[in-house]
């Protein structure tokens, strides 16, 4: 027997044991996953009565996307009428998440300038967020579905307004609406690339 | 001596080799989707330049070492080096070694399309690629495929040049192109073909950075089956009369005709699906195996029972050839190595090599990073150097080969090759891959792109061994 048969021989006992143990021990559970996000604009809501010192407002989305981890809610407050002292009028937006999360907006200052038949408005957004985008994972320990953030509930916002109580009734009319936006992630499975595939 | 390396019969059946050598996967998908995500005709226009500066005086280059050694890459070197040849042949262990390192994954790949093509004719793809695609291209099943793969390769080449690679090369090319002609003309017809068309040839310089030109030099690179020792191997095969400045050229623009094709193939096809702007498919970010495997079958579902599954099937067909003759040209190398050097019966070296190969492949069957490494080693390591040492050396140590390259042509174009090896070329090589090969990664000077870099290699490296 020459050398080069040795060799053959050697080489494909070791393709036989190679294929025998690759194939016994494989994890067929070894995936990757990256996880992107999308956004998607939820259902703007219709224009509501907005009391001066006086109830809040409150609207609220109950189906949120599947892994939903954070939004953008944004609020706007318009006013319409006769106005005769005129005035600043302050709204405020409280945002409620998921998992307990809560954020209060910064004031929106509305001035008012005394007059007939004025209008005006002006809008305030919230960002909010109650989980966190997973990162990449590799290796068969893990689960793309164990990323799943399994959080429910509403998201709603809360709106309300303070000015000077020196208006006539009638006079002075404030509505408000809001409008919202949806972070989620779905997990992609990673495909592999090379460069060298001509 | 020839004769008992083998010869090619015709200058046809060569330059089908050659082609289906340089013709790969990446002709069909990858190119393609570099026109659509950088620029379209403004990346062809520079991918055409770079071909010309950088491509065609490789090229050139490697199979004019090829013809005038009549030697496998470690001898060519050894024997054009003169005194020092023993130290240049390292170089031609280098482009060995490259062709080994793909070659462990290569068949890999042309398994995943065999299967492919398999399914056609069941309901694999056709209900989900996405899930078919998980299965094939890991796991115990993939091993199989691979094997098949390398079977048929070790086949082939064992049946020796004209006997194996030049017979089967003269079948499955013209089928290739016969394949891409039927698909490019019945896509022309399928609405959407315009903005298929529109996605990769409407120009927009302003996808023209630095970073996307170095990534047509890539493109070229591995599109022509550089720094691998395919060509030299192939070339050295050449009958002495033939020009190897009319075939290489030829072997150039044909792989780059076939390129532009397979996007005319492949780009009206999503568009039909309304998958142009999916960033999953076309986006920069986007696997080029997830457009080929996954996307494409998506698309072709919505051609209808019968006309899709024949396109899909005629697709995976054809980009099985392309995989098989390039797989065929890569195991070429090693074995021609062993007949040169070790004295080796070819069918034996054929065995040896062939099973090397398989054994080493299992790993890259069975775990994703482990191809990936597999290809940053031989992207990394050992092609770009190779190409530029063996340019360079091409260029200014071996004498003859502006000579050589004016063989059979009226014009004089062996002195300005020449120069190009000596000046231009190696230069650009060295500025594209060199220095943004040891600044890739995470620096923020990134010439190779995703997966490449030596910082990028070793992450693959901790992830191919179960780190993170």
């Amino acid at each position: 027997m020459q050398k080069v048969d040795v060799a053959i021989v050697l080489v494909g006992a070791a393709a036989l044991v190679a294929t025998l143990l690759g194939v016994l021990t494989y994890d067929d559970g070894e995936h990757d996953y990256s996880f992107a996000t999308t956004t998607t604009d939820l259902a703007p809501t219709d224009p509501a009565d907005l009391a001066v010192n006086g109830a809040a407002v409150t609207f609220e989305w109950d189906a949120l996307p599947a892994n939903a981890t954070s939004a953008t809610v944004t609020i706007e407050v318009a006013w319409s009428g006769n106005v005769l002292p005129g005035g600043d009028y302050t709204a405020t937006a409280v945002v409620h998440g998921r998992n307990g999360t809560e954020v209060t907006s910064s004031p929106l200052v509305l001035s008012v300038s005394p007059g007939p038949n004025g209008a005006g408005n002006g809008s305030v957004s919230v960002d909010i967020s109650w989980a966190d985008v997973p990162e990449d994972i590799h290796g068969t320990a893990d689960d793309a579905a164990a990323r799943a953030v399994n959080l429910t509930g509403p998201l709603s916002v809360t709106v309300s307004l303070e000015g000077p109580n020196n208006l006539l009734p009638g006079q002075l009319a404030f509505t408000t609406k809001a409008t919202a936006n949806v972070t989620s992630f779905t997990a992609v499975q990673q495909l592999p690339d090379a460069q060298a595939a001509q | 001596m020839a004769g008992a390396r083998g010869q090619w019969n015709s200058r046809f059946g060569f330059i089908m080799a050659a082609v289906g050598s340089a013709v790969g996967l990446g002709n069909l998908v990858r190119f393609p989707g570099e026109l659509n995500a950088n620029g379209g005709a403004a990346f062809l226009f520079v991918y055409l330049g770079l071909l010309l500066l950088v491509g065609l005086p490789a090229i050139l280059g490697e199979m004019t070492l090829g013809k005038l050694s009549n030697s496998s890459p470690v001898n060519a070197f050894r024997q054009l080096g003169g005194k020092n040849g023993n130290k240049w042949a390292v170089v031609g262990v280098f482009g060995m070694m490259a062709a080994v390192f793909v070659m462990f994954f290569y068949t890999v790949l042309a398994g995943w399309a065999l299967r492919f093509f398999f399914e056609t004719f069941r309901d694999g793809w056709w209900n989900n690629p996405g899930t078919l695609f998980s299965v094939v291209s890991v796991g115990p099943w993939t091993v199989l495929w691979h094997g098949v793969v390398t079977a048929a390769t070790v086949f082939v080449v064992a049946r020796g040049v004209s006997g194996g690679i030049e017979k089967v090369s003269v079948i499955m090319m013209p089928a290739l192109f016969a394949i891409i002609g039927i698909i490019v003309i019945f896509t022309a017809f399928q609405p959407g073909a315009g903005a298929g068309y529109r996605a990769i040839f409407q120009p927009d310089f302003s996808e023209l950075t630095a970073a996307k030109i170095s990534q047509a030099v890539g493109q070229v690179f591995f599109s022509l089956s550089l720094g691998q020792g395919a060509m030299l191997t192939y070339a050295s095969y050449m009958d002495k009369k033939q020009s190897v400045s009319k075939d290489g050229s030829t072997i150039a623009f044909a792989d780059t005709g076939v390129a532009v094709l397979a996007g005319m193939m492949v780009f009206p096809v999503l568009a039909f699906a309304g998958l142009l702007h999916d960033p999953n498919v076309t986006g920069e970010d986007a696997s080029s195996f997830g457009t080929a495997f996954i996307a494409l079958p998506q698309a072709f579902l919505q051609m209808g029972d019968v006309v899709g599954r024949l396109m899909g099937g005629l697709f995976f067909l054809g980009l099985f050839f392309a995989a098989l003759s390039s797989a065929i040209s890569l195991i070429e190398v090693p074995v021609s190595v062993l007949i040169d050097n070790m004295g080796l019966a070819r069918p034996k070296a054929a065995l040896l090599v062939g099973m090397t190969t398989y054994t080493f492949g299992i790993w890259a069957s069975l775990n994703s990073h482990a191809l990936e490494l597999y290809d940053e080693i031989a992207v990394n390591l050992f092609i770009v150097i190779g190409v530029a040492i063996t340019t360079f050396f091409a260029g200014w140590y071996v004498k003859g080969v502006g000579k050589e390259l004016d063989r059979g042509l009226k014009s004089r174009v062996g002195y300005l090759a020449v120069w190009m090896m000596r000046t231009v070329t190696p230069a650009l090589i060295f500025a594209v891959f060199i220095i943004g090969g040891f600044l890739g990664g995470d620096s923020g000077f990134v010439f190779w792109g995703d997966g490449a870099g030596f910082k990028e290699l070793g992450h693959t490296w901790r992830l191919a061994f179960g780190g993170h």
